[in-house]
């Protein structure tokens, strides 16, 4: 089932997986380039908000748009959307632990 | 009482709004067996190949497989449903199709001519026709026990229609399936049995003058 989910990642959400990347990118930079923290909490809140609403409306276009034309075809895989998007948060969390440690790590080198 | 090595299905209620479309169906396919599946048009055909394969909540169901209880049919990786509509999104390529969606039997698959000779093309860029066929062979050759198959024949070939039926017997041994279509002469020559849903019930049926009687056929087509 790794696999398949893995494939369906790269294949059909790519454009998804792009984007909180770069929002992941942003909250990083956030968290790197703080000063006073207690004046970046509106930005925190900003970055949480845009995961949700990128989450959020995710799941609504693919229910609402595509949904006829991909669920079953996924679900001929043994997919739902339930293991999809679990999926895709999981390695969003992942992303951005990885992200942290490598700006860290590439700052911390320079 | 045990149902294993078998698609076992029982009391299948199911409804849309207030009317009720399914009512304590039962349909049964055991490996090796296949099952014809008619009724008229909104006799609840579909409906409940969704309900067995988990597109579809039921009202109420008793689902076994291989002798244990399931809930959603996708999830135990036996099932593979053919949908009505075109199921491949169109801009995926044949490749791509029978590379997530086919594994044991995709050497197989591919030594088929209409998938070969298709493997680069979009599923939009194939002729409706073909279209269907390269669908219905990618789910005939899923890793699924059992396979549903939900109007294969429609807008086909019948040169086509053949070879899906040729395949089907080819894959009998592996494999049960259930399947729906209104071309029931072909249905009737490849199905070990025949189930017929009406007013919301099943009736397994004998002879074509069952069908007559159940008000499926016309008069005129008993010859």
């Amino acid at each position: 089932m790794l696999s398949k989910l893995c494939q369906v990642y790269i294949y059909f959400f790519k454009s998804l997986a792009l984007a909180n990347l770069g929002v992941s990118f942003f909250a990083v930079s956030l968290v790197q380039g703080r000063e006073e923290p207690t004046d970046w909490v509106g930005a925190y809140i900003l970055v949480v908000l845009l995961k949700l609403a990128g989450y959020g409306l995710s799941i609504v276009i693919e229910k609402w748009f595509f949904a006829r034309h991909r669920a079953y075809f996924f679900k001929n895989m043994g997919l739902g959307y339930r293991h999809i998007f679990g999926f895709l948060i999981g390695i969003d969390a992942v992303l951005l632990v990885l992200t942290y440690w490598i700006w860290n790590t590439v700052a911390n080198f320079l | 009482m045990e149902h294993g090595g078998q698609l076992f299905v029982d009391s299948v209620a199911c409804r849309y709004g207030t009317k009720m479309v399914l009512s304590g169906v039962y349909v049964s396919c055991r490996r090796g067996e296949v099952v014809g599946l008619l009724g008229r048009n909104g006799a609840g055909k579909s409906s409940l190949m969704k309900v067995i394969f988990g597109g579809r909540k039921a009202f109420y169901k008793h689902c076994e497989l291989d002798g244990k209880l399931f809930q959603t049919g996708y999830r135990t990786g036996s099932i593979a449903y053919l949908t009505q509509e075109p199921l491949v999104p169109s801009y995926v390529t044949v490749r791509l199709a029978t590379k997530l969606c086919v594994g044991t039997y995709r050497d197989e698959l591919l030594a088929i001519p209409v998938v070969s000779e298709n493997l680069g093309k979009r599923m939009g860029a194939l002729s409706g026709g073909v279209r269907r066929v390269v669908e219905t062979l990618i789910v005939l050759y899923s890793d699924a026990s059992y396979v549903l198959l939900d109007e294969p024949f429609a807008n086909l070939a019948p040169v086509y229609i053949d070879e899906i039926n040729n395949h089907v017997e080819k894959l009998r041994n592996r494999k049960g399936f259930i399947i729906t279509d209104h071309y029931y002469d072909r249905i009737w020559d490849i199905s070990d049995r025949i189930v017929l849903i009406h007013n919301g019930c099943n009736y397994q049926i004998e002879s074509r003058e069952d069908l007559y009687t159940h008000g499926y056929i016309p008069s005129s087509a008993l010859g």
